[in-house]
């Protein structure tokens, strides 16, 4: 009996990112020729000409009229490949750091469906990626409550670089899905479910921009609190899910 | 100290009667002419008529005063407002962010049916539909 062909799409969620996107759209397509894919862009409200050089690369573009931030952004995307009838979805940053030659090495689990979610780990890699020692320490701290909470040992939680199927993107596009800072959270979430959660290593570059969605002091304080809370919130949602409780 | 010495006199009570008033025409005004609505006057409607019976009724508010171990009624009364102002501020948090949800839900939705189309004019790759 021959295989059904499974149809992959990678999804970048960008803002503001007119400078990188179009060599990022470049990469993937020289690394993953022999993979049939499309690529979506999700341009989260971007002030500049973002949009303008996805269509130029070539790439499939949903320009969200409001500026949503990271999870929507993400969510808008997982709705596309819903509806297009994609079977799996490579999620990766559009600023360049994800190196696209490691998505050959993510996507054989789920393509041969021994995991449902595969995450891209800087932890895992042999290549050194520089990152502040309180971020470090965060990560640590997340990926030992995620254990404590779940029983699986990550350790890079916070990573953005992942491959997943449509087992994934079912839940992905509920409403348990975060609007912002979805991370360790949303790993708890899956693996509550049921999910089977791989974890490889993937090469990451320096962002050269030095942009970040966690800089400043004001955004880490609120994202500890919140990744602290929601992680409570699903664990005790799941909890009253599988009594078969209202949540 | 005898509470009952420091319960609203007759012209603080008419003052909150007229004040409580005022604000129910006010409420009144808004929902006629759509600026609020039914559901969210019901909570102002609620608090002006509680605050109004505690105001008015003595028995009520040494009840209220007691049950709460304040030693002054008055005391009592300011609480009880803050109490209410906290329900009414919750519920609008509450109502802000499963709009805040439903809108976004809205963005996502019109923004990929506009991509939908004006990829097709921008002769760009077609998204699925």
């Amino acid at each position: 009996m021959a295989e059904k062909l499974q149809r992959v799409l990678v999804l970048i969620p960008a803002y503001n990112e007119a400078g990188a996107i179009g060599k990022v759209i470049e990469g993937i397509k020289g690394s993953i020729r022999s993979i049939d894919h499309d690529v979506l862009v999700v341009d989260d409200g971007s002030l500049d000409e973002t949009a303008i050089q996805v269509r130029a690369a070539g790439a499939m573009v949903v320009s969200l009229i409001e500026n949503l931030g990271y999870g929507y952004a993400l969510q808008t995307g997982y709705r596309v490949a819903m509806q297009g009838g994609y079977d799996i979805v490579v999620q990766m940053d559009g600023d360049g750091q994800h190196d696209p030659d490691s998505i050959k090495e993510l996507l054989p689990p789920v393509l041969e469906g021994k995991a449902d979610v595969v995450l891209g780990s800087r932890a895992l890699s042999d290549v050194y990626y520089p990152m502040p020692w309180t971020r470090r320490v965060g990560q640590r701290v997340f990926s030992w409550i995620l254990y404590l909470l779940s029983g699986m040992r990550i350790g890079d939680p916070t990573t953005g670089f992942q491959v997943l199927n449509r087992k994934a993107l079912e839940l992905y596009i509920t409403d348990d899905f975060p609007g912002d800072y979805p991370d360790t959270d949303v790993l708890l979430f899956l693996k509550l479910r049921g999910l089977r959660v791989l974890e490889l290593p993937a090469t990451f570059r320096v962002n050269e921009s030095g942009k970040s969605m966690h800089g400043g002091i004001l955004k880490p304080m609120y994202y500890i609190y919140k990744m602290l809370f929601s992680m409570v919130l699903v664990y005790r949602r799941h909890q009253r899910w599988a009594k078969g409780m209202k949540r | 100290m005898n509470g009952v010495y420091l319960l609203p006199t007759m012209h603080q009570r008419a003052a909150a009667a007229f004040l409580g008033l005022v604000g129910m025409i006010m409420i009144y005004r808004m929902v006629r002419r759509h600026t609020l609505r039914e559901e969210h006057a019901l909570l102002w409607f609620t608090a002006i008529v509680v605050m109004l019976a505690v105001i008015w009724i003595d028995s009520l508010l040494l009840t209220v005063t007691g049950l709460l171990g304040i030693a002054m009624p008055g005391n009592a009364l300011i609480l009880l407002t803050i109490f209410f102002l906290f329900l009414i501020s919750v519920r609008l948090s509450s109502v802000v962010s499963i709009q805040k949800r439903q809108i976004a839900k809205l963005i996502m939705e019109v923004s990929i049916l506009k991509g939908q189309i004006t990829n097709d004019v921008n002769c760009g790759p077609k998204l699925p539909e």
